[in-house]
């Protein structure tokens, strides 16, 4: 399954919503950081993920999500992630991730 | 054992993913739980990205999958480089490291793990988990 990433702008909240839909792994790790570096590039807000059909990601994926938090507190913003599915969860705790980013 | 599947992949990205499905396939028929299968599939996508990613020169890597009735015990080989065992440092969770969670990651939520490796002479990394 490949990796489908719908990204809106919310006025309401200024925040860049970013719906992923399939899988984060060594093949789709590169596409996913640069859209996301795009989005970032051309309006630096906070970034709210829905998770609803993320259904798999890797430690490849997880350091793309890493190196992208850093580039996004630079400029002060934050990351949240909305509706993790239990396996996914699982890997955010495992790797202390849970206690870094904004899981809601 | 009762009887096991073996592949032989190109050391290249977008065949890992072949790997992690057959190993949840594997799994799905032993009669693995959903939580279980999950955990196998991501222990072997992350031996496989570290054979594809680290191993250097090799062209394929093997990946076996054994049907041990009570257990599935797992064995991803490379020819590629190896590395030092001891040097390998768990990584310091809450650090954002971006690299190093792929080991700790397998060793966390497999049953049983042994990494046979020697610098310049492959890489074989064997782990097994156990039906409930
Ligand atoms: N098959 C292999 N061949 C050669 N070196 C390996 C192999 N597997 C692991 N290593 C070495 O062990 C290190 C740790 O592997 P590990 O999977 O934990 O982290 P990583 O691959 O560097 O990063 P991540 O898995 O988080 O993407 C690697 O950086 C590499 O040096
Ligand atoms: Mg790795």
């Amino acid at each position: 399954m490949a990796l489908k990433l719908i990204s809106n702008y919310n006025e309401k909240q200024n925040t860049w919503n970013v719906e992923i839909h399939g899988e984060i792994d060594i093949s789709s790790k590169s596409t996913f950081k640069d859209e996301l570096l795009l989005l970032n590039n051309e309006k630096q807000l906070d970034f709210v993920f829905n998770c609803e059909n993320l259904e798999y990601i890797d430690s490849t994926g997880l350091g793309v999500l890493i190196s992208f938090y850093k580039n996004v507190k630079v400029n002060e913003k934050n990351v949240h992630f909305e509706k993790l599915k239990p396996s996914i969860a699982k890997v955010f705790t495992l790797t202390g991730l849970d206690k870094i980013f904004s899981i809601r | 054992m009762r009887e096991s599947v073996n592949l032989s992949l190109p050391c290249r990205p977008e065949y890992v993913s072949v790997a992690r499905l057959t190993a949840s396939f594997v799994a799905n028929q032993m009669g693995f739980d959903i939580e279980a299968i999950e955990d196998i599939k991501l222990a072997v996508g992350e031996a496989c990205n570290n054979a594809v990613l680290h191993s250097g020169n090799s062209p394929t890597y093997q990946l076996e999958l054994k049907n041990m009735e009570s257990s599935l015990i797992i064995e991803v080989k490379d020819s590629g480089r190896g590395f030092d065992k001891e040097a390998y440092k768990a990584p310091e969770l809450g650090q954002l490291q971006e690299n190093g969670l792929g080991l700790f990651i397998i060793k966390s939520l497999m049953d049983d793990v042994e990494i046979q490796t020697f610098e310049g002479n492959g890489t074989k990394i064997i782990m097994s988990k156990d039906v409930e």
